[in-house]
């Protein structure tokens, strides 16, 4: 029997005036999987994404949650429903902290209220402690506590990358969206993230789903990869199958692709 | 002198309480709101409007004081209310057009009094003194109450908002204003708590109010009008968006330098005096446009660092 798809989308258009996003968009996560999606730049990856986290609303189509419809849904109640994500253009609260940052997305599951914050209860006092220490747990499994207190736009580029994922597990999700995760990274910082991206998928039993240009560092780390140009799905397989697909081939380095490379294939690293 | 001392200080420290709660809404959560003098109105006619429908021919103090509670709470819920009234349509706006919406607001609320006979229309309110009469021989007990009211107010303004600030909403609050979209994305409910910074912010405006029409005894519309709203305004944006001690000690300067420029300055000149208000906007705006402290608290500036805890560990340079 196949296990029940964490993320389902159907057939998902998006349309913006005359321009279509994304075409007939068709994706299955299953639980636990760890999916690439890759393609040009404009081919509508980052559409994709807003759509699963409900900034847009799909133009025709439906995509389902753990087998719940997600249309109608602000973000906040979809990332309630279990989905976070980075972004591409970093989107740190710049003026908080560091711990700042990650405290802030626990508000989904922040359970006292205004007075009991007002009247410092014994459940808010209970409920701070926690969420610090959760906060300052997730900092350290990114080397990020000794920045606790400094601004979030203080840390270096890498940093600021870390600190979002750091923050985008402190809603505790089961869905993790990455949006260009190794951007801006040398070799070794992508080497480190790779690593660390395999060890949060196990520690918090994640789904992922990531954006990325680097095609070493998503052939090495996914298990399945998709390819989109001009919003449409135009191939979709293991890594190894992608790499010797001629239409991905031709998307990427145009229809004279002869004799250009894709990168070297690596020894395979076992998942998880 | 100290009757005059106090009287200004309990006006200055009711502006105080209007600056802080629209530095809630402007400052700390982002919006950009024009219409705090409306909730201020709404304050303060619904405590005048409650204190003249309950309180009985000649009230005992013990009367007057539960007729005050009782309007001051009133006014507090009757501006909340009208948070939520003009926060459900209009906070799906942004930047400018959220301003004229709620700018919009305060004009209607001060028109729709000043149209209304059984608010006093054009001519004003007047309320009975509940907790001292302000007499020749009663002056001085009279302001000094109200400043110590006032400054109280001040004191449960500040120590709120700050509990908020430092809990999980006001964190929630403070991403919108960094960034509203990441902030939803990572489950904050925007409507929450947008409207939750304007009912807090127009809430202690209506305590504000309440005080104020407890004070005077005597409000009239045209009092409530949009200078108002730009004044409080002012005061938040020249202390800094984001900065409590930066709004008190904004309220403080504004409100000390307007006094003394209608006391010092010849008649045929003061009305200049808004002139140079509205210079000393533009000048703050182009030199620091974060305003005095920007998003700093006083005790966390470096000359307040240098005053007070040159001994501090904490602070020596590392090793």
């Amino acid at each position: 029997m196949t296990p029940t798809p964490l993320l389902h989308a159907q057939r998902v258009t998006k349309r913006f005036g005359g321009l279509t996003a994304v075409a007939d968009f068709n994706l299955t996560l299953l639980p636990g999987e760890l999916v690439g999606l890759i393609g040009p730049n404009g081919a509508g990856k980052t559409t994709a994404f807003n759509l699963i986290t409900g900034v847009y609303a799909p133009s025709e189509g439906h995509i389902t949650l753990a087998q719940q419809p997600t249309r109608g849904l602000t973000p906040d109640r979809i990332a309630a429903r279990g989905v976070s994500r980075t972004f591409q253009n970093i989107r740190l609260f710049d003026a908080m902290t560091v711990l700042e940052n990650v405290k802030t997305a626990y508000n989904l599951n922040t359970r006292y209220t205004f007075l009991d914050a007002i009247l410092r209860t014994r459940r808010f006092r209970d409920e701070e402690d926690l969420i610090h220490q959760r906060a300052l747990d997730l900092l350290r499994l990114f080397r990020l506590e000794d920045d606790a207190h400094a601004r979030a736009d203080s840390l270096a580029y890498g940093e600021q990358r870390r600190l979002e994922i750091a923050r985008a597990l402190a809603t505790q999700p089961r869905l993790l969206l990455l949006d260009e995760p190794a951007a801006g990274m040398n070799a070794q910082e992508t080497e480190e993230l790779m690593a660390m991206i395999r060890d949060i998928k196990t520690r918090f039993d994640l789904t992922i789903l990531l954006i990325e240009h680097d095609m070493r560092f998503v052939m090495q780390l996914c298990e399945r990869i998709i390819v989109l140009e001009y919003g449409r799905i135009i191939a979709e397989g293991t890594p190894q199958a992608i790499r010797e697909d001629p239409r991905v081939i031709a998307a990427y380095l145009g229809d004279a692709a002869e004799g250009v490379e894709l990168p070297p294939q690596e020894p395979h690293h076992a998942p998880g | 002198m100290l009757y005059y001392l106090l009287e200004h200080l309990t006006h200055m420290a009711l502006l105080m309480v209007l600056a802080l709660g629209l530095n809630l809404i402007n400052g700390y959560t982002g919006m950009f709101s024009l219409g705090h003098h409306g909730f201020f109105a709404v304050g303060a006619y619904a405590a005048g409007a409650l204190t003249l429908a309950v309180t009985p021919a000649a009230p005992s103090l013990g009367v007057g004081l539960g007729v005050f509670a009782l309007s001051a709470l009133g006014g507090v819920l009757a501006a909340a209310a009208f948070g939520v009234v003009v926060g459900v349509p209009c906070l799906r706006l942004r930047g400018d057009y959220l301003a004229i919406a709620t700018l919009g607001f305060g004009e209607i609320v001060r028109i729709i009094i000043q149209n209304t006979e059984a608010l006093g229309g054009a001519r004003g309110l007047e309320v009975p003194y509940l907790l001292l009469t302000r007499g020749v021989d009663t002056q001085l007990p009279y302001v000094a109450l109200y400043a110590a009211l006032a400054l109280l107010a001040v004191a449960a303004t500040v120590w709120t908002l700050r509990a908020v600030l430092r809990s999980n909403h006001g964190r929630a609050m403070i991403a919108i204003r960094e960034d509203e979209i990441a902030a939803e994305l990572l489950g904050v409910n925007l409507m929450k708590y947008k409207l939750a910074a304007f009912i807090l912010g127009a809430g202690f405006a209506g305590l504000a109010g309440a005080l104020y029409t407890h004070f005077t005894t005597q409000i009239e519309p045209r009092e409530f009008g949009l200078l108002k709203g730009i004044y409080i305004l002012l005061y938040v944006v020249l202390g800094g968006m984001g900065s409590m001690s930066g709004t008190l000690l904004a309220t403080a300067l504004l409100y000390i330098l307007d006094k003394m420029l209608l006391n010092l300055l010849p008649p045929e000149i003061q009305a200049w005096r808004e002139v140079a208000f509205a210079l000393m906007l533009v000048l703050v705006m182009i030199l620091r446009p974060q305003g005095i402290l920007g998003q700093k608290e006083l005790y966390q500036t470096r000359l307040w660092r240098r005053l007070f805890k040159r001994a501090s560990p904490a602070e020596a340079p590392a090793p």
